[in-house]
């Protein structure tokens, strides 16, 4: 079983936390005013946070079962009918 | 050494920057003018608005289509295209608010924020100033007092140029008052040398 889905979500989320990370790391390392750089960390963790919850909260009442599929059941034929092989 | 007279000093005490030297002062902090952050905001609102209105509007619209879409899955796409917005506006300040140059009692420091992972740094002794032109383009420019300050300068950078920063004249001004305390300075040091003092 496959869920092409679950995985597409992991991968979404993976470059969320990735890009959230290099914004923090922008913020704090390159700072030129402390005051600035922290309330601006702060404002972008909590709307991160926001926007996560509200991602997860929804994702976790998704049927994910329904939506993967089994790549066993794809119909493959392996009979060479018009091969020149024969 | 002589500083140019202003009230602008002691704006920028809190500020720091990697590199600073000892006793250096920072006298300007330079940015682009609000309006070009504004300007490039604008297809940001738009979008928000956007998708804030598809956010309400889609349990109402769905019951129009021939498909029928769970409403938990709608929800999950739609926080990915709200996550991503809220990280693209960040990535847009940073490029506005770390785009920036600044002007210190001893050189002038240029930092070019180039998206998330390009940073140019370059900076410049007042010593090396040789001119300082603006140029101030357009109506909009011309209402709101922004433009371009060129320096032009004998070191490995040709010229340095401040995009779209407010008040460019004062700005040019200050940056000549520099340049002339450096090369007096300079001209005291020499003497100083040729007095063999030093």
């Amino acid at each position: 079983m496959i869920n092409l889905l679950l995985i597409a979500y992991f991968i979404f989320l993976l470059f969320f936390f990735g890009g959230s990370l290099a914004v923090v790391y922008h913020l704090k390392v390159n700072k030129l005013n402390e005051k600035v750089s922290t309330i601006t960390t702060l404002f972008f963790i909590v709307g991160c946070l926001l926007v996560l919850t509200f991602n997860i909260s929804n994702a976790i009442q998704v049927d994910w079962k329904l939506l993967s599929f089994d790549l066993g059941e794809i119909p493959v034929s392996l009979e060479l009918e018009d091969s020149s092989y024969e | 050494m002589n500083k140019p007279k202003g009230n602008y000093q002691h704006r920028f005490l809190d500020y720091h920057f990697k590199g600073k030297r000892d006793g250096e002062e920072i006298i300007l902090i330079l940015r682009r003018h609000w309006l070009i952050l504004v300007a490039k905001l604008i297809p940001f609102g738009f979008f928000s608005i956007g998708l804030i209105a598809i956010f309400f509007l889609a349990p109402i619209l769905t019951e129009f289509l021939p498909i029928v879409i769970d409403n938990n899955v709608f929800n999950v796409v739609m926080s990915f295209f709200f996550m991503g917005f809220w990280l693209s506006l960040f990535v847009m300040w940073i490029d506005f608010y770390y785009d920036v140059w600044i002007v210190t009692d001893q050189r002038i420091i240029s930092i070019e924020q180039l998206g998330l992972f390009r940073r140019e740094i370059s900076e410049l002794e007042h010593g090396k100033i040789q001119d300082v032109t603006t140029e101030i383009h357009g109506i909009v420019p011309t209402l709101l007092k922004f433009g371009q300050v060129y320096i032009q300068t004998a070191g490995e950078k040709a010229r340095f140029t401040f995009k779209q920063v407010e008040n460019p004249v004062m700005i040019r001004s200050v940056v000549m008052a520099l340049q002339k305390n450096a090369i007096k300075q300079q001209k005291r040091e020499e003497g100083a040398i040729m007095r063999g003092k030093v």
